[in-house]
């Protein structure tokens, strides 16, 4: 009889331990020894410090003009041909300078004209305002000058340096 | 009568004797100074861009990294000219080691050489050899002449251009600049 309750108690035993196979996924309380909620671990991208890169294209024409002057008269004292006074420039010159921004910001563009030393009669005329160039790839990121020749020109001048154009490359201040 | 006539001539030989040697003393005294002057105190400060391409690379100038060199050539009429410029606006002048440090690069895609001064208040502080297409500029040395002390100034590039045959290009570009300077 011992026997036989041993052998029943055993087989009840063994058939308790199926069980725990029966408990469901992910139901251990917080309370239960060695059971933790996944914690979660965030990150946000800060940019850093953005410094302006700047790059810009400054591409220009064969600036040269001619001056025909409107007729010369022989000089019989000094044995020399003499410019009269008045002549004329050839055409102004189109897209003179253009100036390309590709920057990582806009920037202002400002032209200028200065006469080389000897020929201040001979006057260059470029537009001086100051533009505004948009951030590279913008559609307003390019302008282009004309440049105009006025006045007078020494007899003789050939191939001559003339003058200069200086451009200008700033930042965009506040109100431009 | 022959005493008083020899003693007449030598203090005429005297006279004469003590003039050239005052007139030797002021030549002397003139070559001195104008020897000091030029050493010391002539201003051979650079402020004209030469009108021809120097011969030499600017020694501190250094190759743009290989991805920069395979760029394709801006397009360039005839008797013109095409650049790119690639800069940022802030310099550092180090008055311990006269150094400044700055950054500028002549693209590859230029078509023209460059010559780089730094103007602070009128006056240049510092200017490259030629650099030509394809190389960057990091330091550049201060000119000897350069007058400075610690504190922030308002500077400018000014860039000159010069074509193939050395000839400078009736264009140039300024850009103004923030100028550190630190002892």
């Amino acid at each position: 009889m011992k026997k036989v309750l041993s052998i029943v108690l055993a087989i009840a035993m063994i058939a308790t331990m199926s069980v725990v196979s029966f408990a469901a996924a992910g139901s251990a309380s917080k309370e239960a020894v060695g059971a933790f909620d996944a914690i979660d671990v965030t990150a946000t991208y800060a940019s850093g410090e953005k410094v302006p890169s700047y790059l810009i294209d400054l591409e220009w024409e064969n600036l040269a003009f001619t001056y025909t002057s409107t007729n010369e008269t022989w000089d019989t004292d000094e044995y020399k041909w003499v410019a009269s006074v008045g002549g004329s420039w050839s055409a102004a010159i189109e897209d003179a300078v253009t100036v390309t921004n590709h920057s990582s910001v806009g920037v202002t563009a400002k032209a200028a004209y200065a006469s080389a030393e000897g020929y201040e009669a001979a006057i260059g005329t470029i537009d001086t305002e100051l533009k505004t160039l948009g951030i590279g790839g913008a559609a307003d990121s390019s302008v282009a000058y004309d440049l105009s020749m006025s006045g007078t020109l020494p007899q003789g001048t050939e191939d001559a340096v003339i003058g200069t154009v200086t451009i200008t490359i700033a930042d965009i201040v506040d109100g431009e | 009568m022959s005493k008083h006539v020899n003693q007449e001539n030598n203090r005429k030989k005297k006279r004469w004797m003590l003039a050239a040697l005052i007139l030797l003393l002021l030549l002397l005294i003139t070559s001195c100074s104008v020897t000091i002057w030029s050493l010391f105190f002539r201003d051979t400060t650079p402020t004209l861009a030469p009108d021809y391409a120097p011969q030499e690379i600017e020694p501190n100038a250094t190759p743009t990294p290989e991805e920069d060199q395979d760029d394709e050539k801006l397009e360039q009429s005839q008797g013109g000219g095409s650049v790119s410029i690639s800069y940022t606006k802030e310099v550092i002048v180090d008055l311990s080691d006269e150094m400044i440090s700055l950054n500028f690069t002549n693209p590859t895609r230029s078509n023209q050489d460059m010559v780089v001064q730094v103007f602070i208040h009128g006056s240049v502080v510092a200017q490259t050899k030629r650099l030509p297409p394809g190389y960057e500029l990091k330091k550049l040395e201060l000119l000897d002449s350069a007058n400075l002390s610690a504190g922030g100034y308002e500077g400018k590039f000014v860039i000159s251009y010069y074509n193939n045959d050395g000839e400078k290009a009736v264009v140039k570009t300024e850009i103004p600049l923030t100028v550190k300077v630190q002892e």
